[in-house]
Order: structure tokens, then sequence, then C-alpha cells
């Protein structure tokens, strides 16, 4: 099963955001620095990052006091990659959070900090309120964009990736530059592209009866343009051993750009370029349109236009 | 009745309430849209008040409650966002893999109590 959309925002959302980032990343020295120096920034906005580590003491009395509590509090930290305290100013990081998603985590949990609106989160805890859901959500997905656009450092990032050949050595490129995960950066790479371009998230494969493999999609990202181009086109939900698309699904590392055909919801059939690159938690497909590929000349004296 | 109530603010939705306050401080809609520097356009602004926006969002009425000098909390519960409930849920700001119960952020609220007293 897909995952829900983790990064729409309004327009007013994105300008907030944005702004927040900006500040963020000039009072924290972070503008041009590479890798972008997320701990400075972290520093400088006052919010201090620590491991979410249980304390043994703290449980076992509150288990000698109520067993269900006990049990309650670690079925919560189990689930917990991140969580920011607002009172304390204190982000808490899952230790065990994969060292290359480190960045981006802080980082949205240092968007709960730094975006106004959700000082919210500091006023209620002690009252018997719920936020609504669809909120919280909202606040969710503001954060992630937050830490994109500060690991990323806003408009950077897109101009540093159009100075680069399009495809899948780009974003693994720009990910070490950047000092970001593959996956983050990719989505990144796609979101901030004026190409036709997308990336087709995969869950590992898994093998199942016979030893075929099958892996789920998680969900899509495409470009602002793909989006007008392709707006209706039908994501496969997975790909098993022996199917046609599962010639992009790589046997080891990477696989050379291949043509795909993915079906729009008319039931016609589009073609795309398209190359994967698979990690040790997902395999990433980067698609895009065919003309992608060709070369732009850019006439000097007249710089906004270029020729196919 | 307080400055801030100009009218029977219980018994008015939240585009209601806003107008009354906008009216009570003296503010035409295109003042709150120069007040704002432009984020709250006096066409938006207008909408909120006649109740043409179903969700504005938290960024729009922190803004409001800035300008208006009005206590943000309060105006989140206007908006339908903030409500009591026998078993809370999302107190907390967290990324989590799959959904906390309100057993669990009671625990988990409580242990980040604990550790910021542990911190003084």
């Amino acid at each position: 099963m897909s995952l829900p959309d983790d990064c729409s925002v309004s327009a007013e959302q994105l300008i907030a955001i944005r702004a927040a980032a900006d500040r963020m990343l000039r009072e924290g020295g972070g503008l041009g620095v590479f890798p972008t120096p997320v701990d400075d920034m972290m520093r400088a906005a006052k919010i201090e990052v620590v491991p979410m580590v249980i304390d043994e003491g703290y449980l076992a009395k509150l288990r000698r006091n109520a067993e269900n509590a006990g049990r309650a509090l670690l079925s919560a930290l189990s689930k917990v990659l991140g969580v920011f305290d607002p009172r304390a100013r204190i982000a808490f990081i899952d230790p065990e959070t994969p060292d290359a998603k480190i960045p981006f985590l802080k980082l949205h949990e240092g968007g709960h900090a730094v975006l106004p609106w959700q000082s919210i989160f500091g006023l209620f805890e002690d009252c018997r309120m719920t936020l609504d859901p669809f909120v919280k959500a909202q606040f969710e997905r503001e954060a992630n964009v937050f830490a994109s656009e500060v690991l990323f450092q806003m408009d950077i990032f897109a101009k540093d990736a159009g100075d680069l050949a399009f495809g899948m050595h780009a974003p693994l490129a720009l990910a070490k530059r950047y000092g970001a995960s593959i996956y983050a950066t990719t989505r990144r790479y796609v979101m901030a592209s004026d190409k036709i371009c997308g990336v087709i998230i995969f869950n590992p494969a898994i093998i199942g009866a016979g030893g075929v493999a099958v892996s789920e999609l998680r969900r899509a990202v495409v470009s602002p343009s793909f989006q007008t181009r392709f707006p209706n086109i039908i994501w496969p939900r997975r790909i098993t051993t022996g199917e046609t698309l599962a010639r992009i699904i790589p046997a080891n590392r990477m696989t050379k750009p291949r043509t795909i055909s993915l079906t729009d919801a008319n039931g016609d059939a589009q073609e795309f370029i398209a190359e994967s690159f698979r990690t040790k938690h997902q395999t990433l497909v980067l698609i895009h349109a065919t003309s992608t590929l060709r070369r732009r000349i850019h006439l000097p004296a007249q710089a906004g236009l270029s020729l196919l | 009745m307080s400055d801030e109530n100009p009218k029977d603010e219980e018994s008015i939705d939240l585009g209601g309430f806003l107008k009354s306050i906008r009216k009570s401080r003296g503010f035409s809609l295109r003042d709150v849209e120069r007040l704002t520097e432009g984020a709250i356009s006096n066409g938006y602004l207008s909408q909120l008040e006649n109740g043409g926006i179903d969700k504005p969002s938290a960024v729009m009425l922190h803004r409001l409650a800035a300008t208006y000098k009005l206590d943000y909390q309060d105006i989140m519960k206007r908006a339908g966002f903030l409500t009591e409930a026998e078993e809370p849920l999302n107190r907390v700001a967290t990324s989590v893999l799959g959904e906390l119960t309100s057993q669990e952020e009671d625990q988990l609220l409580a242990f980040l109590g604990f550790l910021r007293s542990q911190k003084k």
C-alpha cells in the first residue's frame, strides 16, 4: 500500500516555510556551506538535539506503579523516530536512525521549533484536548518541507542540479554534496526540476512462494511539469518477478536507462526512460520523458531562450 | 465584556468572530492586508469572515492572532482545530511510524516532562 502524501503544502504555507528556512540558513551560516551544516544551524536556532533513550530507572518505577503505563511508553518509543519538546526546545531523535537520514530528521524537528504557528504544541499538552488530525498532518508536512528547504539550501540545489547531466548519477552526487540521504535528495531532485520527470519509490523486494520477488509501491513524486503533462498516470502498485516492469528493479545496485511504458487513466500507454538505484531501504526509479535527454543549446544573448 | 469580546462571542462562528474583532480594532480589510504586509489579502480575509473558507490554515490564524493581539490557542479552538476529548490525541510534535494511541501519548508526554525535570 502506498503511503499518504507527506509534502504538499499550500502557496501561503510554502511562503511562510521558506521565510523560516531562509532565516535559519542565514542565522546559522548555512548558505553556500557543504555539506549543509545542520548541527551549526540547530545550535544557532537554540535547539538542542538529544538521542531518545529510555531511562531505565524511570521505566522501572513506572512499571511498579502500572505495568500498562510502562508498556504504553515502550510502545510509544518504538514508534517514534523523532519528537520535539517545545518547552525545553529539545529535539529527541531515535538513535537507531540510519546516519544518512539524521540531518533531515533533525531539521524536521527543527521545523516544529521555528515555524511560529506550530507553537500550539507547547500550549495545550497539559489539557485534555485533541488537535485536529488534518492540522496535525499539515504540521508534519510543513516540517518535511522546511527540512528539505533548509537541507538543500532552497534555490541553490536546483542550480547545482541544473549544472549536472540529467540522470540518476546527479542525485547520487548531490546527496554527498549536501550531506543528505539518497532518498531525500532524489525526491528534491525531481520536485525542483523543470524537466518532465519523477521518481517512483518501491519498498525492498519481499521473496514469496516459489522465489517470486514482490516490490510494493511506497510512493511516487513528480516534477511540476510532469504533473501538468501526465496528471493521470497510474503507478504500478507492485512489481513482481517475471513481469515486463521487473527489469527496472535492479538485481545489483543500478540499472541503465531503459524505456518503459506506463498507462494513464484513459488507458493510453505513455513511454518514459527509467533508471533505477537500489539501497537497503528502497528502490528508486527515476523516470523522465524522452525529451528530457535532448540537449539544450543556450543562446548567450537571450538568457531565457533555449532550443531543443 | 472585555474589549476582545465585542459581541456575544460564544454564539458566533469563527468568521463572524474575526469580523467583529477586526471592527472593534477599527481596522478595514485593507488595513489588515497592509499590517500583514500583504500576507493576508483583503479578499482572503473577506472570504474567511463570511464563512467561505472551510479550513483556514494555522499559518493564517496565527498571523491574525498576532495582528489582532488575540490568544492563538483561543482562535484555534474557535476554528474547531482544538477540541476537548476524553482520550486526547495529537498533543506532541512527533515523527512516528504509524500512530500513537492516547495512552501512548500520555506516557510519552510524561516521559518528556521527566527528561525536562532531569535537566534542571
